[in-house]
């Protein structure tokens, strides 16, 4: 995929749910990510540190109630980043709708 | 699930996991939003009200709402900025105008005219409206959530 916008890293099915969380919070908890994506703990945590590496994903860790627990939050270039692919994703689903050549 | 998906299934998959948050947001405690309110009416009501009640009874109520939150952060998983761009903020912008215009008129009203309930009847108002703000906060957040393409 070449269009303008569509982000490879982005776009693989856990990642792609994992931005789509995040951007709706500033910050949600692993587990509650793990829960939503319904993947295994180290599945999660390999993709977490995927998009860490492409300072897509900041993680935090705090202790609340007496337990610590991880927190994370897409960054400003995530939170770009993912913007980017959607609306890249509205423009090839609305071509294909429409059936026209993206 | 499959490494490829097409657009319309990816944007189904994006979509899919926030209406999830939003439901899990949605699920959000009962007592919240009057509990926030009775937090933000002491604010206002402590504001107007003479010192040492007044500051002990802000200083109270601010502990009280860092509490409140942290507890939702809790119970819910997430962290939410108050202030976050689109409706949300208009809300929480409006509110703060709001309660502080209370807080400075139950001052007034206590100092100038020498009504010491005043402080009082505008802490009650601002309970009501604060917590009316919180929910409307709360629908419009949700609402925000489930708009994919934001």
């Amino acid at each position: 995929m070449t269009l303008p916008g569509l982000d490879p890293l982005i776009h693989a099915p856990v990642r792609l749910q994992i931005c789509a969380i995040l951007s709706a919070t500033d910050e949600a908890e692993f587990a509650l990510v793990r829960e939503e994506t319904g993947v295994s703990e180290s599945v999660l945590s390999k993709q977490v540190r995927l998009l860490e590496d492409a300072s897509y994903v900041r993680v935090r860790k705090a202790t609340l109630a007496s337990r610590q627990r991880t927190w994370l939050a897409l960054t400003a270039a995530g939170r770009k980043a993912f913007a980017a692919h959607m609306q890249a994703l509205t423009r090839l689903a609305t071509a294909a709708a429409n059936g026209v050549a993206a | 699930m499959t490494s490829e998906l097409d657009p319309a299934e990816a944007l189904a998959l994006a979509r899919g996991a926030r209406e999830r948050v939003a439901a899990r947001a949605g699920a959000s405690p009962g007592w919240y939003a009057p509990l926030y309110g009775l937090c933000c009416g002491g604010i206002v009501a402590g504001g107007g009200l003479k010192p040492p009640l007044g500051i002990l009874l802000v200083g109270g109520s601010l502990l009280a709402v860092a509490l409140l939150y942290r507890r939702w952060q809790h119970l819910t998983g997430l962290s939410v900025y108050g202030y976050r761009k689109g409706r949300t903020r208009t809300i929480a912008v409006a509110l703060v105008v709001v309660l502080t215009g209370l807080m400075v008129a139950g001052l007034v009203l206590r100092e100038r005219f020498a009504l010491g309930w005043a402080p009082l009847a505008t802490g009650a108002v601002a309970a009501i409206l604060a917590a009316w703000g919180s929910h409307s906060w709360d629908r419009a957040w949700r609402a925000q959530m489930t708009d994919a393409a934001q």
